[in-house]
């Protein structure tokens, strides 16, 4: 999962994405509306976290815009501009959800796994498939009821299959969910990934498309 | 009380009443005349009726005047002009005197005055008189039928003065409800539009005074929410630094936690504090005023800047420093020096260099904080006294209210407060002009 944060001043944004990177979301940071728009250019995003209070482009701003583009990615509001009318404005100008600040962490993950699990059409918290299920909230992974220990990174390509379990995942696609900027990919670093999750969940679960992908094995009716 | 309808009342009803009164009198007295030239005809042509008559040959009286009979009529009598003794005489009650001159006299008759005509007709003297009270009585109805319409014009003059005062201060009335209505919290313009004209300078100055209050009120709001916004965000950081300290693994997270939950509160207490000194620095504080030694002042705050000028890697440099005393408030004096260097010092990257001259023209002490930052676009210089404006882009954490408190200060000392870019370092130039204490 790959997130940005739109939020000028430096504390709160230190905290935010320390925090998020903390529960392994891949996470940009900016500092300004021109930024947002620059980075929201590249698509990459599943989620954003916007202020309002921005140098160079409003964020009510920005979200329109991104709105006029017909893009759906989820934005959530993070604001100390909480007053009824400035909330309906937020929600109005195409925000999913509104955070007033001072917010707490813990129910800003939680905002935050709600739109992305609303995002990808799922009402259930959990993602199951074929025996396997993970659990947003807690991050904890089963295997047929047992729990499994996974690094960082290999939980966060484990939700984005799971996301979209039937989906064919692009390398370039998966990697883009992995990292934020400035973090170093090495050319393998995802097959290692790849192959320690296949050991861990078993081999068939993660087929390879060569030279395009990988993509979860189908649900078979016994698993169900 | 004094009241505009009670002033107009008495002085409107004064004037008419006495009016009215002087009408009167003059009627009265024309009436008067022309009774007076009847009632002398009337005596003329009975003088002459009598001369006319064939006269008795001895003195008798007309029979039939009782002693009750009032006098009302007139009283004729006939002499020789050489014999005291009357030919003729029409009363037995009154004589007429025996001297009388021909012509109009007044005479006084058992106590009462009369009017006399006397001629020499046909060899005779012919007297007659008449009680002047007879025409005063004639005066008098005649006068009373025409002056007591003029009589019951008073209490009409009155009742359509009354009503005419009072529309006449409708107005007032009304724009009075309309000041009623107003509060704290509506403070709209009283419509001007239809008022009279003598109302309506004091409506504009009415509103007037109301756009000022509305306009301080909302500043005073705006403040207060925009205080209250800006705690907001230093707050917001230490609620997530308090929750990431909590969630720190080991030690050494914990230890960045803190440092960072610590930097949190150190930018809260400042915003508070600048809050406060913007607040006390405000145009209607008053402060103690001396005579302020400015060189000394900008020595101290020099010195007390160049221990986080050098932890910055900035060379702060006091380039000159010209003796001049003005007046004014020392504490805000060195509030103002403070923000300046503060923010001279903040905005310049490592390396870079900040100086500060202190001059004395012919009439002002001149302050300059020149620095060898970036300087700001033009675009936000206009901004850049605005409370809680930071410039964007910038890694700085401050108040947004240094700039703000130190124009403040300026207003405060009628000096002027100036930023422009271009300085001889090459960034940003502050320039603030203070005016010279007498003989300083």
């Amino acid at each position: 999962m790959r997130l940005l944060l739109v939020e000028d001043d430096a504390m709160i944004g230190r905290a935010v994405a320390q925090a998020l990177r903390a529960e392994h979301y891949a996470l940009d940071w900016v500092r300004d509306g021109e930024e947002a728009e620059a980075a929201l250019a590249a698509g990459v995003y599943d989620l954003m976290l916007l202020d309002l209070s921005l140098p160079k482009r409003d964020g009510l701003e920005v979200l329109s815009r991104l709105r006029r583009r017909g893009l759906e990615l989820p934005v959530l509001i993070m604001t100390a501009r909480d007053a009824v009318e400035n909330r309906v404005a937020g929600l109005d100008a195409g925000a999913d959800d509104y955070l007033p600040k001072p917010f707490d962490l813990d129910e800003l993950s939680a905002r935050i796994r709600a739109l992305l699990r609303r995002r990808h059409g799922h009402a259930e918290p959990l993602l199951k498939h074929r025996g396997v299920s993970l659990n947003p909230a807690t991050r904890e992974v089963l295997r047929d009821g047992a729990p499994v220990a996974l690094t960082g990174r290999e939980y966060a390509l484990l939700q984005a299959l799971l996301e979209r379990p039937s989906a064919l995942l692009a390398r370039e696609q998966i990697l883009d969910k992995l990292y934020g900027w400035g973090e170093e990919v090495e050319s393998n670093t995802l097959d290692v990934y790849i192959h320690s999750l296949r050991r861990k969940l078993g081999a068939e679960f993660i087929v390879t498309v060569r030279g395009v992908g990988y993509s979860l094995a189908p649900a078979d009716a016994q698993q169900r | 009380m004094s009241s505009i309808r009670r002033r107009l009342l008495y002085g409107l009803l004064i004037g008419i009443g006495a009016l009215l009164c002087a009408a009167a009198a003059a009627v009265y007295a024309e009436i008067s005349d022309e009774v007076d030239e009847v009632f002398d005809a009337q005596l003329q042509q009975a003088a002459y009726a009598f001369s006319s008559l064939p006269l008795p040959s001895r003195p008798q009286t007309e029979g039939r005047e009782s002693a009750d009979t009032p006098l009302r009529h007139l009283v004729v009598e006939v002499r020789d002009p050489h014999s005291p003794t009357p030919i003729f005489h029409s009363s037995i009650r009154v004589s007429l005197p025996a001297s009388a001159v021909p012509g109009w006299s007044n005479i006084l008759i058992r106590g009462r005055d009369w009017r006399m005509y006397g001629a020499l007709l046909a060899g005779h003297y012919v007297a007659v008189a008449q009680p002047l009270s007879v025409r005063r009585q004639a005066t008098n109805e005649i006068a009373a039928k025409l002056l007591l319409p003029l009589a019951a014009a008073l209490p009409l003059a009155a009742l359509i003065v009354w009503l005419g005062v009072g529309r006449g201060l409708l107005p007032l009335q009304r724009t009075a409800q309309e000041v009623r209505r107003r509060s704290h919290a509506d403070l709209s313009p009283i419509a001007n539009a239809g008022l009279p004209l003598e109302l309506t300078p004091l409506v504009t100055a009415l509103n007037d005074l109301m756009g000022q209050l509305q306009r301080t009120l909302r500043a005073q709001k705006d403040f207060i929410a925009d205080a209250a916004h800006e705690l907001l965000t230093p707050l917001t950081a230490l609620t997530l630094q308090t929750q990431l300290l909590a969630r720190a693994d080991d030690a050494e997270q914990r230890a960045l936690a803190l440092s960072e939950l610590g930097a949190g509160l150190a930018r809260t207490i400042h915003v508070a504090r600048q809050l406060l000194t913007l607040a006390r620095q405000d145009p209607d504080f008053s402060a103690a005023v001396a005579d302020v030694d400015l060189a000394a002042l900008v020595r101290e705050a020099v010195a007390a800047h160049a221990p986080t000028a050098a932890a910055y890697g900035i060379g702060l440099h006091l380039a000159g420093c010209a003796p001049a005393i003005v007046s004014g408030d020392a504490h805000g004096l060195r509030i103002l020096l403070d923000n300046l260097l503060d923010n001279a010092v903040k905005y310049t990257p490592r390396g870079g260099r900040v100086e500060v001259h202190a001059l004395r023209g012919a009439d002002a002490a001149v302050l300059r904080v020149e620095d060898s930052g970036a300087g700001v676009p033009d675009e936000q210089l206009a901004r850049i006294f605005d409370r809680f404006y930071r410039r964007p882009g910038t890694e700085v954490t401050g108040s947004g209210l240094g700039l703000a408190i130190a124009r403040q200060v300026a207003l405060r000392h009628h000096a002027s407060l100036t930023l422009r870019n271009g300085g001889a370092l090459g960034g940003l130039l502050a320039e603030c002009r203070l005016p010279l204490a007498a003989g300083g």
